[in-house]
């Protein structure tokens, strides 16, 4: 420490006597020439001959130097941002606004994730990124962000996030963890997409019906959203600013493309679908009004071979956006009609089928939205807010429907009573066309007033903001629609409900936060730290969350040493840290889930002789809300440091993420008692007739099972390292050395003791006995990984290409040791025993001992595995056409390893794709 | 032998390019190599007995090729390279204690030996056992086409059979389906002790007929039906068969079955789910025919056979099951392996309840398998026309298939 104080000192003597005795002042303001605020931080340097001066821009933006005079070079630059160059002569006090704006520096372009020099951490992926790496959808990009491996596109099943997770969770897979891919806000424009009162989905106990297409509380389907209208996104990993809401792990942050543009077109070929887009932005004859049409088409099947099994996207939108000034602000109001849908389609082979029976799959989504954005930014000269109103309305029509031919196995009783009681039922005919219709209807919508204010104090610059939010949704769905006597699978159990009977979620919530800097000499501080504040409204008494306030404390601050002069060029390093809560309200689907139905056999009477037949069964509804379910938090620290020279950055962020109280789907215990009827003396051929319950005697029997329902019993542990180094532009090679990747290790288990029943029959009944286990389920999962990426650009050829090597050092799966005992069981008679040595030599309580392989916890470790993956984009015609392709796993190393005693053979394929894109 | 040193040897012989000494067929190409037989006895016959009659049949698995060779030729046995499955039968001949020259009928066989020099296989032989009890004599398995003909109803059943001349009771007798699958779809290998099938037949459901000991006779050629759902399919389904006259249906305490109060149910004492009891109509498992010991309650049994275990799953993982009972052999009277040819492995049961296995089909999920039914051979039949069904322990000989619907 004391030798870069002293190397600071020296450098800032140095610095000082260089300078002239005589000249002028200059005055830089440096701004983000989208967000319209001052860059603090921003490197300003001028050059002339060997003379060079150095400044870094404050909390007001303004970079200074004093007693210059004479023609310089400024060099304006900040990371992320594109620089800026330009001669300057120096003959009086001179002020330069130099606006920058995202993106690529000088003549440069930029292919990888950019890490962010903000207080949080996050990835900032731009129109050239996503050029060159050609995606079908967002879940394509998310192989920029370290950690992040190249996978092939899964058209056929809904694509959900995963942050920081060292397994991914698919949707398919572990439903009892997916609340962090529920709880990764995207924001499209400022208005973030709102999953709340989607309950899309097949609920059937046995079919399993396309489960891993539905997104029901797993947030958004990143397949749905394309990203050719895409300007930037900013993936938010570490704490996010209060302004986001309704997150427990991160934010997708997408912002659009806007202002003139070329009419653009794109067609992409992969090995899956095709893709085509359009769009252009027009000046109005109206001064300051802009718009912006595109649409977008991607048809893609799920197999190539197959052609009956697809996915189909078309998006299109307006937007239009209006500058100008209202009083002593200027306007900007920003105004988005859009359009998206989606189709998908599994239907059996009508030339394979057997005897013409149908199996059909088909789900269409249709989302219309219109959003807008007012800013009223005040003129520079007044000390006045920025105000901010922001409003979001979307509206979708989703169909899914089912057709299927129902060959009947077996002479199936079928209970279909809506009302709990006996009843009598008949029985499911042996051949039938079910159909199944799910109609959801859900409305969301959204309204935030904010605003924000600078002052600055001295050397202290502050930036408040504050805001109110407003959130809506509600399904006007009819649900599930079908035949209940005539279900799409004939095990299916489940009795239909309109969604629309689900009340309204309403979430109002708000926010403060101040943003402090700080320059001290060339030290630049900054601290943001900021308040929210939540509750769920209109929400019944009863239910714990009814207007209970969640408060989000999150602190994020940094501090970017003075520059280091090493070989006379500047060094700059930068320490960075912040933590957080998080909280994320339940989804309509866990708030008020679907009534259970238990059917209880009180009289089977299936009599050879027809007119005899009868069967009773007790109908019990079960109510299985969880009044008691809280919100979903994560708590979130991370540090990191990052080092900036000579146009190479490093950064290097530690993390941990620990959400205790996920959604999960959690055993209670319900007990049931029905009759057993005796129709053992009945004789039907004497009075010519079924028996009936009122004649026949009986005896009560009681039944307990162990139903599930939402509880907040999931644990989310999540910590790892993730680091990248990006090199400058080597002259003479033109090449970009990027090397990034993150080791991260997540722990997934229960947080809460589980009831559990184990689903045998002992001795003619089915278990009677439930057991609490501490220990019900848990893995440690790890993953290392390092992509290298050389892009080069070489100009005269207007060629860019690149080859990635993307090494998985190793991936591990862990499970917990579990003992397998249950800590307490609940008899029969519904009264709580301890469960003791002698409980497990009992015959019917030794069947709560689960039995574990003491190998079952051996970490199950899968070694080194690389790919290569090429990619290249050509302009053409004076940049007018675009042509990329790029070779996933053009070339991989996949060692086989030894498990048990076998040899474990890996083998990938290459993936591929070409596009075109035209700029007229 | 162990599934993973079946897999060691797979990839051992498929990587292998050179051939040590064998002696190779310019014209066709094929490689012979010459194997010799070590012969291991069980203990009640000495080492030094004489093999008399053997005769081995060599089932090439990749080829489905079928050599039949002579134990006693004096010529070398010779076989192409290949992986084989064994299976031989023979008399052993001599002389016991008392000095008396004995002749016993013994079997042997061996799975997925390889051959790709000259080879030395191991053959280790046990006296097969002539049953004299009742015996499984039909399993129908697939069932009959559904209404729309794209899969089988479960108009399942087991006969059971007094193979015998006296009159026999079926009550007690249990019905015990494997936990084990017999086909390649779920190699492993089993690690816990007690699960080992020369031991202990681990099964998943057991159903046991009910009675008092003396309630349920059967007469000497006679066999008592057993069924899922007791009703007239054939009423509901064409082609399919009429099981209203059951002698019992097992009942699942379920409200999506149905009981007929005219066919008494079984006793289900255990059975690893609360689904509706399926019998695997892609015969893959195993099934076993079992005596409790005199006095043997559900309570007694429950209590004390519980048989989880511990087994490394075909792709290396490690895996238990603990909704598994185990039944001693000693206590199995018959019992049954099924497969298809194209899966086969491993049978559940111990060799000595059942060698081989009855095939359903030369595919596996053959969509042609609906409606046939495994049928036992007929031994011998006695002047008043009571059959004896072949029993040999050797399911492939015993079975045959028919069609469910004459």
């Amino acid at each position: 420490m004391r030798l870069i104080l002293t190397r600071l000192i020296i450098t800032v003597v140095a610095v000082l006597s260089s300078l002239s005795a005589m000249g002028y002042t200059l005055r830089v303001t440096v701004f983000d020439d989208a967000e319209d605020e001052p860059i603090v931080g921003a490197s300003a340097r001028l050059t002339r001959g060997e003379a060079k001066l150095a400044s870094v821009s404050d909390a007001d933006g303004v970079a200074v130097f004093t007693k210059v005079s004479g023609t310089y070079e400024l060099v304006v630059e900040f990371v992320g941002m594109s620089g800026y160059k330009q001669k300057v002569s120096i003959s009086k006090d001179t002020e330069i606004v130099v606006k920058l704006a995202d993106g690529k520096a000088l003549d440069e372009i930029v292919v990888t994730a950019t890490e962010s020099k903000g207080a949080t951490s996050s990835s900032k992926i731009g129109t050239e990124a996503m050029r060159h790496l050609q995606p079908s959808s967002i879940s394509d990009v998310l192989e920029l962000l370290p950690g992040g491996v190249s996978t092939d596109p899964k058209m056929g099943e809904a694509n959900i996030v995963h942050l920081r997770q060292a397994q991914p969770v698919s949707s398919s897979e572990n439903p009892d963890y997916s609340t962090d891919a529920l709880g990764t806000s995207f924001v499209i424009d400022g208005v973030p997409v709102n999953t709340n009162a989607d309950m899309q989905r097949v609920s059937s106990s046995q079919s399993g019906d396309n489960a891993d297409r539905s997104t029901v509380g797993k947030g958004v389907d990143m397949r749905s959203i394309s990203t050719d209208d895409i300007e930037s996104i900013e993936v938010i990993r570490g704490i996010p600013s209060v302004e986001y809401g309704e997150i427990t792990s991160g934010v997708v942050n997408i912002k659009r493309k806007e202002g003139v543009r070329n009419l653009e077109a794109r067609f992409k070929a992969d090995m899956q679908s095709r893709l085509f887009y359009v769009g252009k932005g027009f000046k109005m004859p109206t001064d300051g009004w802009t718009v912006n049409v595109s649409a977008d088409y991607l048809d893609s099947k799920v197999d190539p071979r197959n052609t009956r099994e697809n996915y189909k996207r078309l998006t299109g939108s307006l937007r239009s956006l209006l500058k100008r000034p209202v009083g002593a602000f200027e306007l900007s109001w920003n105004s988005s009609l859009n359009y998206s849908g989606t189709f998908e389609r599994d239907r059996n082979d009508p030339d394979l089928t057997i005897n013409n029976t149908v199996d059909y799959y088909e789900s269409n989504n249709n989302t219309f939205s219109f959003n807008n954005t007012l800013v009223f930014t005040p003129d520079k000269s007044r000390r006045l807010p920025t105000f901010t109103f922001t409003q979001g309305f979307s509206y979708a029509v989703s169909d899914l429907h089912r057709e299927k031919t129902v060959a009947s196995s077996r002479i199936y009783p079928l209970p279909v009573s809506m009302e709990p009681g006996p009843h009598y039922v008949g029985y499911l005919p042996m051949l039938y066309l079910a159909n199944l219709d799910v109609e959801g209807r859900p409305m969301t919508a959204f309204a935030r007033f904010a605003a924000q204010y600078r002052a600055n104090t001295g050397i202290l610059g502050h930036r408040l903001k504050g805001g109110v939010e407003w959130n809506f949704s509600k399904n006007y769905g009819n649900g599930q629609v079908y035949d209940i006597a005539r279900p799409i699978s004939a095990e299916m159990t489940s009795r239909p409900r309109p969604f629309k009977d689900i009340p309204a979620e309403n979430q109002l919530s708000a926010y403060v936060e101040e943003m402090m800097t700080m320059k001290l000499g060339e030290h630049q501080l900054e601290l943001m730290a900021g308040l929210r504040e939540t509750q769920l409204m209109n929400l019944s008494s009863d239910y714990y969350l009814s207007w209970r306030p969640y408060i989000d404390p999150r602190v994020n601050f940094s501090w970017r040493l003075q520059s280091l002069m090493v070989a006379s060029q500047p060094m700059r390093f930068e320490f960075a840290g912040g933590i957080g809560q998080h909280t994320k309200m339940p989804v309509a689907a866990y708030l008020f889930p679907d009534p259970i139905y238990r059917d209880f056999s009180q009289l089977n009477y299936y009599h050879n002789e027809e007119r005899y037949r009868t069967m009773n069964v007790m109908t019990y509804v079960v109510d299985p809300t969880n009044y008691d379910l809280r919100a979903a938090r994560n708590l979130k620290w991370e540090a990191r440091i990052g080092a900036d020279y000579r146009g190479n950055s490093l950064s290097v962020t530690y993390f941990r993420e620990n959400m205790t109280d996920g959604f999960r789907q959690s055993g209670f215990v319900e007990r049931y008692v029905y009759n057993a009827y005796d129709a053992s003396g009945f004789d039907p051929y004497a009075v010519d007739r079924a028996p009936t319950i009122e004649e026949l005697p009986y005896v009560e029997e009681v039944r307990q099972r162990a139903e599930t329902q939402t509880t907040n019993g999931s644990r989310t542990l999540k910590q790892g390292v993730e680091y990248t180094l990006k090199t400058r532009r080597f002259p003479k090679l033109n090449t970009v050395i990027t090397i990034n990747g993150a080791w991260l290790r997540t722990v997934l288990d229960n947080s809460q003791a589980l009831w559990y029943k184990p689903t045998v029959v002992v001795d003619g009944k089915e278990l009677q006995y439930v057991g609490l286990y501490d220990d019900t389920d848990g893995s440690t999962y790890e993953s290392f990984n390092t992509n290298i990426m050389f892009d080069t650009y070489v100009p005269e050829l207007k060629l860019n290409f690149s080859i990635a090597m993307q090494n998985v050092w190793y991936t591990s799966s862990q499970r917990h040791f579990l003992t397998g005992v249950p800590s307490y069981y609940l008899d029969p008679d519904g009264v709580i025993h301890k469960f003791t040595e002698e409980s497990a030599s009992d015959p019917q309580l030794s069947n709560l001992i689960r039995h574990y392989a003491s190998a079952a916890f051996d970490e199950n470790r899968v070694p080194f595995a690389s790919n290569i993956n090429f990619k290249a984009t050509k302009k053409l015609f004076n940049d007018r056409i675009d042509v990329a392709l790029y070779v996933n796993r053009i070339l991989s190393i996949t060692p086989e390893y030894q498990r048990y005693g076998q040899t474990i053979r890996r083998h990938l394929s290459p993936y591929f794709g070409m596009e075109i894109n035209f700029k007229i | 032998m162990k599934t993973k040193t079946i897999i060691a040897l797979t990839i051992s012989l498929l990587a292998s390019q050179a051939f040590v000494s064998c002696v190779e067929n310019d014209e066709t190409a094929i490689v012979n190599c010459k194997v010799t037989i070590k012969n291991t006895f069980p203990e009640v016959i000495p080492a030094d007995a004489k093999i008399i009659d053997g005769k081995a049949t060599f089932y090439e698995t990749n080829s489905g090729t079928t050599y039949a060779r002579d134990l006693n030729s004096e010529e070398d046995l010779m076989l192409p390279v290949g992986l084989y499955n064994v299976e031989a039968r023979a008399t052993a001949e001599y002389v016991n204690p008392d000095e008396l020259t004995v002749e016993k009928n013994i079997r042997a066989s061996a799975s997925a030996v390889v051959i790709q020099a000259d080879t030395e296989i191991s053959l280790e032989w046990f006296i097969t056992m002539e049953s004299s009890s009742f015996i499984f004599s039909e399993m129908y398995h697939t069932g009959s086409l559904n209404a729309a003909g794209t899969g089988g109803l479960y108009d399942h059943f087991f006969r059971i059979y007094n193979n015998t001349d006296e009159v026999l009771y079926a009550d007690g007798l249990g019905i015990a389906e494997s936990s084990f699958t017999n086909t390649k779809t779920t190699t492993y290998e089993i690690l816990t002790e007690a699960n080992d099938r020369n031991v202990n037949f681990t099964a998943q459901a057991i159903w046991v007929i009910p009675g008092n000991g003396t309630d349920v006779p059967v007469q000497p050629g006679e066999s008592l039906l057993i069924v899922d759902q007791a009703i007239d399919w054939s009423a509901q389904v064409e082609g399919a068969l009429d099981l209203s006259h059951a002698d019992f249906e097992w009942w699942d305490d379920n409200p999506r079955d149905t009981d007929n109060p005219e066919v008494p149910n079984l006793e289900k004492w255990y059975s690893y789910s609360l689904t509706i009891w399926l019998t695997n109509n892609q015969c893959t498992k195993s099934y076993a025919l079992v005596r409790f010991p005199e006095g043997m309650t559900s309570t007694d049994y429950l209590a004390n056979y519980r048989g989880s275990f511990d087994y490394i799953s075909a792709i290396g993982t490690y895996m238990t099951n603990d909704k598994s009972y185990l039944i001693p052999n000693e206590w199995i009277i018959d019992g049954v392996n099924l497969s298809n040819k194209e899966q086969w492995l491993y049978g559940a049961l111990s060799p000595q309840i059942d060698i081989s296995y009855a095939s359903i089909s030369d595919i596996e999920r053959d969509p042609n398998r609906f409606g046939w039914k495994h049928v036992r051979r007929v031994a011998s039949t006695a002047p008043d026309g009571r059959k004896t069904l072949l029993d040999t322990n050797d399911s492939a000989t015993d079975f045959i298939l028919k069609r469910a619907k004459e």
